[in-house]
This record gives structure tokens, C-alpha cells and sequence, in this order.
């Protein structure tokens, strides 16, 4: 078999395997790197476990849901260029035809009352897991006297001084940048 | 045309922003949909909800519904492209050299900004989000003294008790919207 064969049979067994990882992991995230491990570690074993640990630390220290820099990485190291492009489409196409279908006819579901009912009690839910995902990172985070200065200019900034959510997060990944170079030049005195 | 890129543009910006991906990006997704008039702050909610109850990550979900809402199919290709794209650059450029990103120090001094404002977004998005649903006209004695906020109230301690017993997502919701079939319920019957 040429190599060329080999390549695109490698690219359709991504774009099947990130198929299937866009369309039955709910939550996304962290429930998906799991699954993506499981898959492509395990089971197909285009990487090793050592490298999907690298590949995790690389996608939360990069711009770009988890998940998505995640598949790009593995389709990356399975097969090139091609193969991330390959990778990332699996796992978006799963959830763009969903959420096609749920945009299309949302204003009909939106027209039931009951389901309305519904909402009300919903939105509550949901201030209450966007607090239960708050309560996870601030808990597995380590925190010093340096995080918790930056936790509350962050918090002021957007809560009280009503800043744009762009501005604070470029500020804040220079002020990280900063404090390295600080502590650089003082190792040097 | 000019509002598809306006949409590629916009999720991109979303994409590019984020870090640590799901939660951390609603109070960015939010801040940007509500100041194009995309979305209301209470469909915000009810769409985090629907993202949560559909395979998929929330910012391919939230790109997609949005897009679709704006500019129909068009739109939502545009708007997903946008999210992806950040992703798919940066790793492409940093995959032949990811072990030297990994232990660069100007990296991890840069996500020791980052994680702390991260997260301190997404309690600002959290308390906006309170503010919406529990004083919607407002801060007065009037409004806390209603049947309407004692079911908020009920159902909002129903649902810190369940994350309080590490409860999964899905029964969060299904609970809170129990209570407010419930609460829709009798308004009909007794009000």
C-alpha cells in the first residue's frame, strides 16, 4: 500500500473516531478528554499516555475550548496537517447538525407553555452549575497571594467597573508575563 | 456578507479569548451576543442549559445556534469557523515544539495570570446571571416579598444542595425544571 493510501485511510479512522467523541460526550470538556483518551490512546493507540498528558497541558495553556485543541493535537500527531483539520471536523459536525436542528425549531419548543414553565426553573439550575463549575477550578487551582490580587482586579474590573472581558483577559496574560520577567531580573541580582 | 464576517470575526475573538474552555467562556459568549443584540441575557441561560443537554462542547454548540439565529446556515458555518480556528492555528504552529511550550517560564507566567482572571470571570457571570433571573426590575423590599421569588428561592436551594452533594449536571436541571413546571403550574390553577 503507498504511503499516500495509508495517509487517507489514517484521516477517515480520525474523522470517525472524533465523530463519535462529538456526538456522545454530553458537558464537554473535561468529560471529553476521557473519551478522547479511552479512543485514541487505548483503543487506537495513535498516541502514548505520556503524550496525552502533554497534549492536555498544552490545550489549557492555549486559546480554544479544551476539547477542540485537544482533537486538533491528536489528529496532529496521528497524521499531520490533515489529519488536525480531520480531527477537528469529526468533532464539531456531530453538534452543528444538533444544534441546527435545536435552532431551527426552537421558537415552536419556545411556544409550549409547559416547556416555558420549564425554563423559568432552568435558568435557576443553571446559575447553580455555573457555580458548581466556579467551586471545581477555584478548588483545583493553587492558589497564592499573586492569584488571589489577580482574582480580584478580574472580578472588579468586570463586576464593578463594567470593563469589556477581552481587554481583562489579554491585561492579565501580560501581567502573568510580567511577573515572570520581575522574578527573572531579581534571580539575576 | 459583510455580516458573516462580522460573525467569523466575532467567534473568532470567543475562541481566541478563551482558556480553560466551557464555563470559562460564557461571561466572553455573553457579553458578546447580548452587546450585538444576538440574545437576551435569560435565552443566554436557556441556552447554556440546551448545551449541556447535547453532546458536544458549549462553544461549538453556542457558535452554531447563534450563527443559525443571525444569518442561517451561512451563519452558523461562519460562526463555528470562527470558534474553531483560533484552536486549530495555534496548534498547528505549537505542535512540532509543544515540549519546549510546555516548560517555556513565559508560558506558565502567562496562565498565572490567566487561570485566576478565568475564573473570576466566570463569578462575575454567575452573580450578572443572579441579578437577571432573582431582580429583573431591580433592587426593592417590594420584589423579595412575592410567591414568584419564594419558588426562585425554593428551587435555587433544591439545586445548591445537589451541587452541594456533587449531584451530575443533568439532574441540576431536570430538578429545576421540575420546579418550574411545578411553580407554572399552580399559577395556572390557583392565580
Amino acid at each position: 500500500m503507498s504511503e499516500k493510501s495509508n495517509k487517507l485511510g489514517a484521516c477517515l479512522q480520525l474523522f470517525w473516531s472524533f465523530f463519535k467523541i462529538g456526538a456522545l460526550t454530553f458537558g464537554g470538556g473535561a468529560a471529553m478528554i476521557s473519551f478522547i483518551s479511552a479512543e485514541t490512546v487505548d483503543k487506537k493507540k495513535w498516541i502514548t499516555d505520556e503524550e496525552m498528558l502533554d497534549i492536555v497541558t498544552v490545550a489549557e495553556s492555549t486559546p480554544g475550548p479544551i476539547a477542540i485543541n485537544t482533537a486538533t493535537f491528536v489528529g496532529y500527531r496521528a497524521a499531520g496537517v490533515l489529519g488536525s483539520v480531520v480531527a477537528t471536523l469529526g468533532t464539531v459536525v456531530p453538534p452543528f447538525i444538533i444544534m441546527l436542528f435545536i435552532a431551527a425549531f426552537f421558537d415552536f419548543f419556545k411556544s409550549i407553555e409547559a416547556i416555558n414553565y420549564m425554563f423559568t426553573g432552568v435558568r435557576i439550575g443553571v446559575i447553580a452549575l455555573i457555580l458548581k463549575a466556579f467551586l471545581k477550578m477555584f478548588s483545583s487551582c493553587k492558589k497564592d497571594a499573586f492569584f488571589y490580587v489577580m482574582f480580584a482586579l478580574a472580578f472588579c474590573a468586570v463586576a464593578v467597573f463594567g470593563a469589556g472581558t477581552i481587554p481583562v483577559i489579554i491585561s492579565a496574560g501580560l501581567i502573568g508575563v510580567g511577573s515572570v520577567l520581575v522574578s527573572l531580573r531579581r534571580a539575576k541580582k | 456578507m459583510t455580516e458573516l464576517l462580522y460573525l467569523l470575526w466575532t467567534f473568532f475573538k470567543i475562541g481566541a479569548c478563551t482558556f480553560g474552555g466551557g464555563y470559562a467562556m460564557v461571561e466572553l459568549v455573553k457579553e458578546q451576543v447580548t452587546a450585538n443584540g444576538w440574545m437576551e441575557m435569560q435565552e443566554v441561560l436557556d441556552f447554556i442549559a440546551i448545551s449541556e443537554s447535547t453532546p458536544g462542547p458549549i462553544a461549538i454548540n453556542m457558535a452554531t445556534y447563534v450563527g443559525f439565529n443571525v444569518a442561517g446556515l451561512p451563519g452558523a458555518f461562519m460562526a463555528t469557523a470562527g470558534v474553531v480556528l483560533p484552536s486549530l492555528i495555534v496548534i498547528m504552529i505549537i505542535a512540532r515544539f509543544y515540549k519546549k511550550f510546555i516548560v517555556n517560564s513565559y508560558v506558565a507566567g502567562a496562565m498565572r495570570g490567566l487561570r485566576p482572571a478565568a475564573i473570576a470571570l466566570i463569578a462575575a457571570a454567575m452573580i450578572s446571571f443572579a441579578a437577571e433571573v432573582f431582580l429583573p426590575v431591580g433592587f426593592s423590599v417590594g420584589n423579595f416579598l412575592t410567591f414568584e421569588m419564594l419558588f426562585s428561592v425554593i428551587t435555587l436551594g433544591l439545586c445548591l444542595f445537589l451541587v452541594y452533594k456533587k449531584a451530575k449536571p443533568h439532574y441540576i436541571l431536570l430538578l429545576s425544571a421540575m420546579c418550574g413546571l411545578l411553580w407554572g403550574s399552580i399559577q395556572n390553577i390557583f392565580m
